[in-house]
């Protein structure tokens, strides 16, 4: 028995053969807005999808398309489609289930920019979202609603690293009829498949470790294809026909590819959040070397977090590898290989401390990103998470002196030394303002 | 749309247009565990140019009610009254693809009207194999596996759909999951117990095209001699680097042929 092709070489090759034309063994960059009809009819065709082609960048483009059936085949969804950032996936995931007077079931660990999205614009536009505790399935199943249509979370938290049972959860989502929809962005597929637990939609921000590179932003959604949209009946934008589309019906013309086709075929032509040709082909170059990165990244993030976990300077280390950690059987279930490289600590000595902490690491880099090659640091409650008031913070696990780290490939006990360093400063500014207060 | 016939719901997709009388008519039939939606480009694009299209799904299959039927004869029956009943009768050009082919042939016998016949991925005898046949009767997912490794041609596999996005093998690997127990292997049942195949072709005068994939491992060209030399008025168009899936493998080559059969260009 023949079996699936490996994940490694779809890494490499997936969505992408030699280029007919000249033979380039690279993925060509389509750097064109606009792809030439062969004639009227053709052009007719295309708008009426009679025929299957690219019309338009802002819909579909050669060198995008490469990039989403590769993250397809990766997750082992049905299709994908690729937008302008993380959030921009989610924002089309959300736009293409949801309706005014919706309401969606959440985590309340997300990372900040999400929230915001969740609690404060799409409440604009009549979507409401109760957050829950991720941990809690009760939660969860008391939440819902008529008028829910979707779960969110994410695999692995950003910072707090809470694991998501996708199985508990996933069914409960499926007893009211509604997807779960996944952001996997710390956790990329050389890690865990969500779709293999449960879960409907899964959303990355390419941008960090599948682009891994810190280069280019982008996003995609990936479609599992197994949601029943017409069972459910609570989904109407797919399963009648569509004015907006020649009155077409999605499930019922394209099958499991219902969302991701609607999501294309409204989504990106509406609200135009598409990936640019240039930045999939960054993305794409990342992409390439995802798994061995990832490995590194892991082998890394355990190196540098027994340095923390034992240091006297860090009151604690959030991650779920960890004795002590909450959900260190769940991690140990869903993510054999590892459970992110980006995780959280707390370092003793307050506020003082960890601005001195940053200030004196040489070879992390203070910004805001994750997944880079390089190891990045933050400081979560006055940069990423600095919309949400003290109680959201608390809610979403984040204290005022979290530090997040995202370890990237270099010499581990560069790493080490780099953090040792700012440990030590950090605690003798500790002493100092004690001394003085 | 659906309609009732012999008491049972049946699903038509129309390819987004209303019939109207007197137009030629384009009538699709899919593969075992498939539906219609393999054929919704091809369905949208003739219903576009001017035909009525029927994409029927076969009994037990995609929307359509009632058992699966246990033999490719009763499934063209089927086709043939659905035709009938939706009153497609002038002009019918009819395309099946793997066990669909098969019941467009043995169909192609029993209508009045047959302007063309395609014949997709396509062989006589259509054998299927005990493992294959054994592993559908379990409803195991490694059926699905099968048809999806050994119809797929490794570059299909890869990928480089030109539909933007989508997955041609995990489409029809969804497709076939979405099967109710038994449909699958019913199907597949009747494609191995099928004898009639050549008596059926020697009769059809009609132009007739069999558009193969080059890298066919369900239903190999090579296979396909017989057949095609049996029909009085056959052509074969052969679709490179195509596996068994060619209307989601390889959707322009196989429009561009099926246009060639349907318009008479063969």
């Amino acid at each position: 028995m023949p079996r699936h092709i490996g994940f490694d070489t779809l890494m490499l090759h997936a969505g992408q053969r030699p280029d007919p034309t000249t033979g380039a063994r690279a993925t060509p960059l389509y750097q064109s807005t606009s792809f030439v009809f062969e004639d009227s009819e053709h052009a007719a065709s295309l708008f009426n999808v009679g025929r299957a082609g690219h019309v338009y960048s802002r819909i579909s483009n050669p060198t995008v398309a490469v990039l989403e059936e590769r993250m397809a085949a990766l997750e082992g969804g049905v299709g994908a489609v690729c937008t302008a950032s993380g959030m921009a996936a989610i924002h089309l995931a959300i736009m293409t289930l949801a309706n005014t007077g919706s309401h969606i079931v959440a985590s309340r660990a997300l990372y900040g920019g999400t929230h915001n999205l969740l609690a404060y614009t799409l409440p604009r536009f009549g979507i409401e979202t109760t957050f829950v505790d991720p941990q809690d399935p009760l939660q969860w199943q008391a939440a819902i609603r008529d008028n829910t249509q979707l779960f969110f979370g994410e695999v692995v938290a950003n910072p707090g690293c809470e694991v998501l049972d996708i199985e508990k959860i996933s069914s409960i989502a499926h007893d009211a009829g509604v997807p779960l929809v996944l952001d996997s962005t710390l956790t990329p597929p050389c890690l865990i498949k969500p779709f293999e637990h449960g879960a409907d939609i899964v959303v990355h921000s390419l941008t960090k470790f599948i682009g891994g590179h810190g280069v280019a932003i982008g996003g995609c959604v990936v479609d599992s294809g197994r949601f029943n949209w017409a069972e459910s009946g609570k989904f109407t934008q797919l399963s009648e026909p569509y004015d907006g589309f020649h009155g077409m019906n999605f499930v019922e013309e394209f099958g499991p590819s219902a969302f991701a086709m609607r999501a294309r075929k409204e989504g990106l032509r509406d609200f135009g959040a598409s990936l640019s040709p240039a930045n999939a082909f960054y993305l794409l170059q990342g992409c390439e070397t995802l798994s061995m990165r990832m490995a590194r990244h892991i082998e890394n993030a355990r190196v540098v977090v027994d340095f923390l976990a034992s240091h006297d300077a860090v009151a604690s280390v959030a991650y779920p590898e960890l004795p002590d950690h909450p959900d260190r059987e769940l991690a140990a279930k869903l993510l054999p290989n590892g459970t992110t490289a980006v995780f959280s600590f707390e370092l003793k000595g307050g506020r003082d401390a960890g601005r001195k902490f940053i200030e004196k690491l040489n070879l992390f880099s203070h910004l805001a990103n994750v997944g880079d090659a390089k190891s990045l640091v933050i400081h979560p409650a006055s940069t990423t998470h600095s919309r949400m008031d003290a109680a959201s913070l608390q809610e979403a696990g984040i204290s005022e002196g979290l530090v997040r780290l995202s370890i990237g490939l270099e010499d581990q006990r560069d790493l080490v030394n780099d953090l040792s360093v700012a440990l030590k400063a950090s605690q003798k500014e500790a002493i100092k303002k004690g001394a003085k207060s | 749309m659906k309609i009732k016939h012999d008491n049972r719901d049946v699903y038509i997709y129309t390819g987004g247009e209303d019939y109207k009388p007197g137009r030629e008519s384009v009538v699709f039939v899919h593969g075992a565990g498939m539906n219609h939606t393999v054929w919704t480009l091809l369905a949208r694009y003739w219903a576009k140019a001017g035909y009525n299209v029927a994409a029927i799904d076969l009994p037990g299959h995609g929307l359509s009610g009632g058992d699966p039927a246990k033999s490719i004869e009763q499934n063209a029956a089927f086709i043939c009254g659905v035709i009938n009943e939706l009153k497609l009768s002038e002009k019918v050009n009819l395309v099946g693809h793997s066990m669909g082919s098969l019941v467009a042939l043995e169909a192609a016998t029993a209508l009045q009207s047959i302007k063309s016949l395609a014949m997709l991925g396509t062989t006589v005898p259509m054998a299927v194999g005990a493992p294959l046949l054994d592993a559908a009767k379990k409803n195991d997912q490694t059926a699905v596996d099968m048809i999806s490794l050994f119809g797929h041609s490794f570059g299909s596999q890869i990928g480089c759909n030109p539909v933007a996005g989508i997955s041609a093998q995990r489409l029809a690997e969804r497709i076939l999951e979405s099967a109710a127990d038994g449909v699958l292997h019913a199907a597949l049942n009747a494609c191995n117990e099928y004898k009639n195949g050549l008596q059926a072709a020697a009769k059809i005068t009609c132009p007739v095209g069999l558009i193969l994939g080059e890298f066919d491992q369900m239903t190999p060209r090579r296979t396909a001699g017989t057949l095609l030399k049996t029909f009085p008025n056959a052509r074969e168009i052969c679709i490179p680097d195509c596996g068994h899936m060619m209307m989601s493998e390889k959707p322009e080559a196989t429009h561009h042929a099926l246009r060639k059969i349907i318009e008479g260009l063969l």
